[in-house]
């Protein structure tokens, strides 16, 4: 399903948080004129990045409207003007000749954070301390989560670009080592990248297809067989990992000099009839993206943001698409039958399936039992929230949930104690 | 048999002695106030005071880094107690209760969603904030009723929670555990609250609830005690002046309760206390209306016969200016 641009709406909603950390300050009142790219949002502190319009356009307001992640979030509405006039930083054509600072902030001001949907400020990620060295920068080209196909598509329609993003890293982290880790089942992105990275020291590294082999600390074990400690970081064993969308954004951002005002989105699911990928700008509203796929409102029983495993249920379709957007998932009522969940029954298949070696049974029963600090929960906060152990239980018991709650009370008990 | 009698009362003998020695040897020396405070502090190791549990508040206090009035189950009986223990003189503070700031039940408050997971208002809203349309509202699974060392907080029928005043003694554990923020400590005396902490809009408080506050101004404008910060109101506690019942009743939500005219109990589950105080709410706004119009027409009057004197008057000074002419 190649990518296709999806038409660009007549009014975009753009929120002002799409990225960990804290959210951009508009820049813009209502009534101004903006160009496409932009800047609309200012950072508001170090762990955070600025946010551009995507379209050309008139602002007709600055309001609260429900965000992907439930609560109401204050966004940017643009009034498309349709001419989509252009506002582009000065292209580094040369980035090797570029400075590291120069790219990084380079990157910072086009607002560019991880879209595999963690969102996290790529130019942080680029900037790890002195005393810890970066030796590989890791490409992720194993798709993030079951269903989604964008990661393969870009690497497949946009290898020159990918490479070329992937060099600008190893320049700015010094790092000697690029491998770009693709998994088995797209042997043919497999074969234009070995093709293509032959004479450079660039590896193709082919993994095993399963699920989390896109986590950050699973890539860095399958790839360098190194282990990332618990509560670190990949830069603590000198790796730093970008997703090849993000590639692509710095590419674009650095040589071409285009803030992130768009990204590749799935959309799938049983409810959508013409399910494919799209290039989508940031603030179209999901519904006209369901709509363009040929998914009817009264057929679709579950909406979900993201990937199946990981992905958030909306409660409504009127929704902006953000950075984090990686997927669009629309179910019909067949896959998203309620279930009742039923007692533990110590089978031990999350244990079994956990990719981080965590007990999620026992941190269930810590949560049930509100025993925050018993030692069960002791290694809770390396839960990645992959969603296996949930997915795994054939009692239906949301373990996800309750290691969530359990991370969020562990966290805050923390917080009183440095008080 | 006379052996093992000796053998066994030797036995015994010996043991007994060994065990005065260990307690001579091994004894701790324990401040005496220490014991006595432990008699008389509750003992529910609520942590109200700050202190782990009552054990930890009477250490402190014997060794005098606390002071008497820290223990809010006590009540002020207790300070007193604790002041004559101590010695010291004690000034009593007023009792405060918790009360949950949501009255938007399952028939008045809408619901966005449909919430499947652990029953659990830390859990619930941590998934996008949960199910309810307003994302300032009591979820009403109980996170503070597990909370509460006292049991003084119960479940209401229609999917909110209260706090019984009688019970609560004022530790503070469910303001800290509710995720919504929406318990607060009020005066144990006060009887009219605002029922509601939905700061936005009066279009978007409407969207979602019946009985939200929209920030209409009334009640400010009726009682100085209630204060309005940008669309909800709320009582202030600056001064305690008697609230008049007529500022619940001029509510057009009805987000104002009164503790004078209705149990709160009945307030947040009984649908006829609502009918019953709309009826009222209508009475006497139709009576506010007719006592204004009246006031409005007395006024007219009284301006409209104040320019008759003054033009009475002014003709007056004409008249006697012309008289001073003639003189002249």
């Amino acid at each position: 399903m190649a990518i296709s641009p999806l038409p660009v709406p007549a009014q975009l909603i753009v929120p002002l948080a799409q990225h960990i950390g804290s959210p951009a300050t508009p820049v813009v009142a209502a009534g101004d004129t903006v160009r496409m790219g932009q800047r609309i949002g200012e950072p508001s502190g170090f762990v955070s990045v600025p946010i551009h319009s995507p379209v050309s356009g008139t602002i007709s307001g600055i309001e609260k409207r429900p965000g992907p992640l439930g609560s109401p979030i204050t966004c940017v509405i643009i009034d498309n003007d349709d001419n989509d006039t252009p506002e582009t930083l000065p292209p580094i054509p040369d980035p090797k000749a570029a400075s590291a600072a120069d790219i990084r902030s380079r990157i910072r001001d086009c607002g560019i954070a991880g879209l595999g949907g963690a969102t996290f400020p790529t130019h942080i990620k680029l900037s790890p301390p002195a005393n810890k060295p970066i030796d590989t920068v890791i490409l992720n080209g194993a798709e993030c989560e079951p269903c989604l196909t964008a990661d393969h598509r870009m690497l497949l329609e946009h290898a020159a670009e990918i490479v070329s993003g992937l060099q600008i890293f190893l320049r700015v982290t010094g790092a000697r080592c690029g491998i770009i880790g693709i998994e088995e089942n797209k042997p043919d992105a497999i074969r234009l990248f070995e093709e293509r990275c032959n004479k450079t020291d660039i590896r193709i590294v082919p993994l095993q297809v399963k699920y989390p082999q896109g986590g950050e600390k699973q890539l860095i074990s399958a790839v360098l067989r190194r282990t990332v400690p618990s509560g670190g970081l990949p830069m603590d064993v000198g790796v730093v990992v970008q997703n090849v969308g993000t590639a692509l954004a710095v590419h674009h951002a650095v040589v071409c000099g285009k803030p992130l005002y768009e990204r590749v989105v799935t959309v799938t699911g049983s409810a959508v009839p013409n399910p494919g990928n799209f290039l989508v700008r940031i603030g179209t509203p999901v519904h006209l993206l369901l709509a363009h796929c040929g998914a009817n409102g009264t057929d679709i029983r579950k909406l979900i943001i993201g990937g199946p495993m990981m992905g958030f249920a909306q409660y409504t379709d009127d929704i902006p698409v953000v950075r984090g957007t990686s997927g669009v998932l629309a179910v019909g009522a067949e896959e998203s039958a309620l279930c009742t969940t039923l007692p533990c029954i110590r089978c031990g298949r999350c244990v079994a399936v956990c990719p981080m070696r965590l007990v999620p049974s026992e941190i269930g029963v810590c949560c049930d039992r509100r025993l925050f600090d018993h030692s069960g929960t002791r290694d809770a906060l390396d839960c990645m929230e992959c969603g296996c152990c949930a997915f795994a239980c054939p009692s239906r018991i949301p373990l996800v949930q309750k290691i969530r709650l359990v991370k969020s009370e562990v966290l805050a008990a923390r917080r009183k104690e440095r008080r | 048999m006379l052996e093992a009698i000796f053998v066994l009362s030797g036995v015994g003998l010996l043991m007994g002695i060994l065990l005065a020695i260990g307690k001579k040897l091994f004894t701790v020396e324990v401040n005496p106030v220490f014991d006595r405070l432990m008699e008389i502090l509750p003992g529910a190791n609520c942590g109200g005071c700050g202190f782990p549990g009552c054990s930890g508040y009477a250490n402190a206090l014997a060794e005098g880094t606390a002071t008497p009035d820290a223990c809010p189950p006590g009540g002020p009986a207790l300070i007193q107690d604790i002041g004559s223990v101590l010695g010291v003189e004690v000034t009593t503070r007023e009792r405060e209760v918790a009360l949950v700031r949501c009255a938007g039940g399952s028939g008045q408050a809408t619901d966005r969603s449909h919430y499947i997971g652990i029953d659990e208002c830390r859990a619930a809203h941590a998934v996008a904030g949960g199910s309810k349309s307003c994302i300032h509202g009591c979820l009403g699974m109980g996170s503070c009723i597990d909370a509460c060392p006292f049991e003084a907080i119960v479940r209401t029928s229609n999917g909110l929670v209260r706090v019984l005043p009688e019970s609560c003694t004022g530790c503070r554990k469910c303001v800290d555990i509710c995720p919504r923020h929406l318990i607060s400590m009020v005066p144990g005396n006060e009887s009219v609250h605002v029922l509601c902490i939905n700061p936005d809009k009066a279009r978007d408080v409407k969207a979602v609830c019946e009985v939200g506050c929209t920030g209409c101004r009334l009640c400010a404008k009726q009682s100085p005690r209630l204060t309005i910060e940008g669309a909800l109101a709320s009582v202030s506690t600056e001064t305690r002046d008697s609230i008049p019942p007529a500022v619940a009743l001029s509510c057009p939500q009805g987000a104002i309760y009164d503790a004078r005219v209705y149990s709160l109990h009945k307030w947040l589950e009984d649908p006829k206390t609502r009918t019953d105080f709309n009826s009222r709410s209508a009475e006497w706004k139709a009576a506010d209306k007719a006592a204004r119009k009246r006031s409005k027409t007395t006024a007219e009057e009284a301006a409209t016969t104040g320019s008759k004197e003054a033009r009475a008057s002014s003709g007056e000074t004409v008249s006697r200016s012309t008289d001073t002419d003639k003189i002249q």
